[in-house]
């Protein structure tokens, strides 16, 4: 399934593979539920590693990160393992996402 | 969480207050935002990003680098005295202040007495050796307690840039309001 915006676009066609690409500034958590619930299903559908490819999310804001946050909490009840693949050229991915990995000893951290 | 009634102009966080002396002389860009929540919430990344581009277009080392970090933090400053802003007084002031490697970037709102006090009480944890501790447990709280909103912008810009921000908080005269001014130096290389 594809959700695309004017801002950004969330695929996840491909099992065990969500992209997520364009700038996500949503006004709370709350409105992250919608276009994050295709992590969530790809997370309870994966079948391996989890990979979310966020190479080319240029923005995403505190609300999303929470809500990012949130989904990493939900994968450790759930004993899921994630990827999030991130872009060291865009300096929010290196400096943020590094330390959600405090939240879950199964979630890795590639950076392209 | 401890609260504070606040009955004269005060100053919180961790930025030097005698920094703010002529300051507002020195405003480059200056802006009134009249805004609705969520009809116009796209307009904090528009005018964001229009700071932004109005900062760095006569850089030109690591100009991507920091374009991407100054949006980031203006866009975050933004929806958060949005955010906190009191019902009736949807319209924020932003100021912008170009200094040499330095952005000083000001917003001010009206906001009721408790959003003021959640500001006091995460200015006063600017000042932890460990905020990224602190970001993680309120992200864990929030997911326990199912908290809508996240409470983790101000903590995360002064945790992972090179940034310090200081609350000027002046009660407004009969009402339970009050102005918060929120100022946040950005260094920058």
């Amino acid at each position: 399934m594809i959700i695309k915006t004017e801002d950004y676009i969330i695929d996840s066609s491909i099992l065990n593979k969500i992209t997520i690409s364009g700038s996500m500034r949503l006004p709370s958590p709350l409105s992250y539920d919608q276009p994050f619930s295709l992590i969530k299903k790809a997370l309870e559908e994966s079948t391996t590693i989890l990979d979310i490819d966020l190479t080319d999310l240029e923005y995403l804001n505190s609300s999303g990160i929470t809500s990012l946050a949130r989904i990493i909490i939900q994968a450790r009840k759930d004993d899921k393992e994630m990827k999030l693949i991130i872009n060291k050229t865009i300096p929010w991915q290196d400096k943020t996402l590094s330390s959600l990995k405090n939240l879950w000893e199964k979630l890795h951290i590639e950076t392209n | 969480m401890k609260q504070t009634k606040i009955n004269k102009i005060t100053f919180w966080g961790n930025l030097d207050e005698s920094k703010l002396k002529y300051l507002k002389n020195k405003i480059s860009l200056s802006f009134k935002m009249p805004i609705k929540h969520t009809e116009d919430w796209k307009k904090c990344s528009i005018i964001s990003n229009f700071f932004t581009d109005y900062c760095t277009s006569s850089m030109f080392k690591n100009k991507k680098e920091i374009k991407s970090i100054l949006s980031t933090i203006i866009n975050e400053l933004i929806e958060n005295a949005i955010k906190h802003s009191y019902k009736d007084y949807n319209e924020i002031n932003i100021f912008l202040i170009n200094l040499d490697n330095e952005i000083i970037f000001i917003t001010e709102n009206i906001a009721p007495q408790d959003n003021t006090n959640n500001l006091i009480h995460t200015m006063n944890q600017l000042k932890h050796s460990n905020i990224e501790s602190l970001i993680l447990n309120r992200i864990k709280n929030n997911f326990m307690y199912n908290q809508e909103n996240s409470e983790i912008g101000l903590l995360n810009i002064a945790n992972n840039y090179r940034t310090t921000i200081g609350a000027r908080i002046t009660p407004i005269e009969k009402t339970k309001l009050n102005k918060i001014e929120l100022i946040t130096s950005i260094k920058y290389e």
